[in-house]
């Protein structure tokens, strides 16, 4: 999971064009907070229909599962059809399951609102308590959500004969680059009837030096 | 048993998602007792949900989910979770009661709780 960032610069790495642009895009006026992940997939979020909206979710979540399991430096996250194939497989699973059903995670949904002052973020999760759930953020900036559901406290009989299920179980991860005008430090959460509610509090944005180099 | 809890109008598991109306997923667990219905309603309140069972032995659980209050703005950087109204209904087994139906709302899910009864058999004596 730590190496999700959207960009890592490598120091004097050379960027094909391509990236190159992509790179700037990201950073400059197109930069979308929380978009980290579904980068590649906010240009298919503009195509797809929302009834597919799993479909796009299952992106974000198969590509922090692709980076992190491979180590793959966050360049290749752009490139989304050389991917694509590789999700082909887990994607068809999810069309069929409803959620992400490999490895037996599930993918939380989520809203995200932006207010003057505040980023909001509710995330759907019925049935879990306060101590189920954890929520992180590292050093580079990454907000991580994470927790497991379990299955019902039922008494022994019970469990064993489940009619329906219709839920998903296991556990989960959602994560997302922090925007730079948000402080880090200033997250709050509050559980209430199912949904965790965080609140990150904006900053004014940093404005970069300039440093004038002499040539002598 | 599977066959039993069976949902009226043909819904299945199988459209939750894309069912016109909100169909919160449901779990049904069974035990020597009780039967067990627990509906996943996240950021629903007590208030806004309903339980009840018809003459026709049809248990609906229903409601609406409410986005709530939203200042001016409000930018959506994400939206994902679906409000608006929700319904299911379930054709009750035969050997369970309908009445003395308990109902919890914990953390987001609602437990509908039925009382399981003994099954009556009357003996004819043969004269």
């Amino acid at each position: 999971m730590n190496t999700m960032n959207i960009v890592r610069f490598q120091p004097f790495g050379e960027f094909d064009r391509v990236a190159n642009h992509l790179v700037r895009r990201a950073f400059n006026q197109n930069f979308r907070p929380f978009a980290e992940l579904e980068h590649t997939a906010s240009e298919l979020t503009k195509q797809v229909n929302t009834q597919f909206s799993d479909i796009v979710r299952a992106f974000d979540q198969n590509f922090s599962e692709f980076t992190s399991k491979t180590g793959l430096t966050s360049n290749r996250v752009f490139n989304v059809w050389s991917d694509a194939a590789f999700l082909g497989n887990s994607l068809l699973n999810t069309v069929l399951n409803g959620a992400n059903a490999t490895n037996g995670e599930f993918v939380p949904r989520m809203d995200v609102t932006e207010n003057e002052t505040s980023i909001n973020l509710y995330v759907e999760l019925a049935g879990l308590s306060k101590d189920d759930v954890s929520v992180t953020v590292s050093e580079d900036r990454i907000l991580t959500i994470k927790g497991e559901r379990k299955r019902e406290a039922t008494t022994e009989d019970a469990a064993k004969n489940i009619i329906r299920t219709e839920r998903h179980y296991g556990t989960f991860a959602r994560s997302f680059a922090l925007p730079e005008y948000v402080n880090a430090e200033s997250v709050s959460g509050k559980f209430e009837n199912g949904v965790l509610a965080l609140t990150l509090e904006k900053v004014e944005p940093v404005q970069p030096k300039q440093i004038e180099v002499k040539i002598k | 048993m599977t066959a039993t809890f069976k949902t009226p109008h043909f819904r299945t598991q199988w459209n939750v998602d894309t069912a016109a109306c909100l169909m919160p997923r449901v779990n049904v667990a069974d035990s020597d007792t009780e039967l067990s219905v627990y509906v996943f309603l996240p950021g629903v309140t007590k208030e806004d949900v309903t339980v009840n069972v018809s003459d026709e032995r049809v248990l609906t659980i229903k409601g609406e989910k409410k986005r709530g209050e939203q200042p001016e703005g409000l930018k959506f950087q994400r939206k994902e979770r679906r409000f608006g109204a929700f319904k299911r209904q379930f054709y009750l087994p035969k050997h369970v009661s309908s009445e003395n139906i308990g109902a919890t709302f914990e953390n987001g899910v609602l437990t509908v709780t039925l009382q399981k009864t003994q099954p009556k058999t009357t003996t004819v004596e043969i004269k």
